[in-house]
């Protein structure tokens, strides 16, 4: 299942996953969301920047040791 | 019927922007189609039932005034009629509540009837009338969350200590007699800085489930709200305090709509946000409101001078002032980049703080700092 495009990114017709809310809310005053999710969106935000981060050196370091008279 | 069908039970609904899918096991809401700024439903996700005012139990910061002799007009018939309506418009979710004079039996029998018309119901209650036999009585519905205010022996929120024997058995009566229990907890500036304490409190007790409110200027909760609201200060740090909570002592944390301005102000990105289902004031289009006196109203709190009659239910065009919000929003709500999330905050807090329902909400630390909501470059470019 695809998705739903990212902001500002100029695909905001194709149809995708738009939201899932998870649980039911048991309060009868006020509609609730579980905020718990945040933490998994900002721990796999952090691990994708750590393994981008580490490729990304991993590729620089390969193409400074290719470079000619090195 | 396959084992995935009887174990997701899903059900699905065509909605203006594609479509939902609700999933009993595991309980998700799951939306489809192609990416809106405003995701509006054909019908309510969810809809609050208070079913009765009664209730002897005079609290402080009531949001619905209930009274030892309030006066109720709706039948267990109107409610089976209301029941049927909601099921045919495709409703997934209740949550019921009343004033704690009104039998949970009564409360019971129509969420065993909304089960059977394809509903999940949920249940808030104090607690009071709770004993091991009714406990087992209310295994039919699907969570069950008890209402405290806090853990300590001190004055809580309706000015009595929440953490009292009754209400701690309870919650422990709940807790062997339900799979599903956990705890709402109305905020205010005197329990904010205690989170800490509670949330261990609640761990030892065995709860994973927390679901914390903002204190409303509804009911009597109007009369005293400048000194129960949070302050800047507390609200600014909320979010990711609540965050650290959560982590550190494995809870699910559930934050009420009116809290979508705090959440919004931590930081996080729009999309992201949306991705959780995170709403501001969708009163009147993910949710409604019924009370056992038959006025249809777009929020619990929400007090209008002239109530819809319950009758109306389904109706179109009923809360225009709520649809109409976001399409009239002044600054700084207009070029705030969560708008179509927030949708402006509490209207019920902001019309009793500024006494205009189309003002932003007041609380919301955007709006107390609207310059810390703008671009980083144009920020650095202002120096």
């Amino acid at each position: 299942m695809k998705l739903a495009a990212p902001e500002n990114s100029g695909d905001k017709q194709s149809p995708g996953l738009l939201a899932v809310r998870s649980g039911s809310n048991p309060n009868s005053s006020s509609l609730g969301v579980n905020v718990t999710w945040l933490l998994l969106g900002g721990a796999l935000a952090g691990v994708l920047a750590l393994v981008g981060g580490t490729l990304a050196r991993w590729v620089l370091s390969r193409r400074h040791e290719h470079e000619p008279g090195e | 019927m396959s084992l995935a069908s009887r174990l997701l039970r899903p059900r699905l609904r065509r909605e203006p922007f594609g479509w939902t899918v609700a999933l009993a096991r595991p309980r998700l809401l799951v939306m489809l189609g192609r990416p809106t700024d405003r995701l509006d439903p054909a019908a309510p996700f969810e809809v609050h039932l208070t079913i009765g005012h009664r209730c002897s139990q005079g609290c402080r910061g009531c949001y619905i005034d209930a009274r030892p002799d309030a006066a109720d007009t709706m039948s267990d018939a109107d409610w089976v009629w209301v029941l049927g309506r909601l099921a045919r418009m495709g409703v997934f979710h209740l949550a019921l509540g009343a004033g704690e004079d009104v039998p949970l039996e009564r409360l019971a029998s129509l969420a065993a009837r909304a089960r059977g018309l394809g509903m999940l119901p949920n249940l808030s209650t104090s607690g009071r009338q709770v004993t091991p036999r009714l406990a087992a009585r209310l295994r039919v519905f699907e969570q069950v969350h008890l209402n405290l205010d806090g853990t300590g022996t001190g004055a809580g929120v309706n000015g009595r200590p929440p953490w009292s024997p009754g209400r701690l058995m309870a919650l422990r009566i709940l807790r062997a007699c339900h799979p599903r229990v956990g705890v709402n907890l109305v905020l205010t500036r005197h329990n904010c800085d205690h989170l800490g304490e509670i949330f261990r409190a609640l761990r030892r007790e065995g709860i994973r489930s927390v679901e914390l409110l903002r204190y409303k200027p509804a009911g009597r909760g109007g009369r005293d709200y400048a000194a129960m609201a949070l302050t800047a200060g507390q609200g600014r740090v909320l979010v990711r305090r609540i965050l650290a909570l959560a982590l550190r002592h494995l809870m699910t944390v559930r934050l009420d709509c009116s809290f979508a301005p705090f959440v919004c102000a931590a930081g996080f990105s729009p999309a992201l946000l949306r991705r959780i289902g995170l709403a501001g004031c969708v009163g009147g289009s993910w949710l409604l409101s019924l009370d056992g006196r038959g006025a249809l109203t777009a929020c619990s709190f929400h007090r209008p001078a002239q109530p819809r009659d319950f009758r109306r239910l389904g109706g179109p065009g009923l809360f225009p002032e709520f649809d109409d919000w976001t399409r009239r929003a002044p600054e700084p709500c207009r070029s705030c980049r969560y708008l179509d999330i927030c949708r402006g905050g509490c209207h019920v807090v902001a019309e009793h703080v500024n006494g205009d329902f189309f003002t932003p909400d007041p609380e919301c630390p955007l709006v107390r700092r609207p310059r810390s909501n703008r671009p980083l470059f144009s920020r650095r470019m202002e120096g």
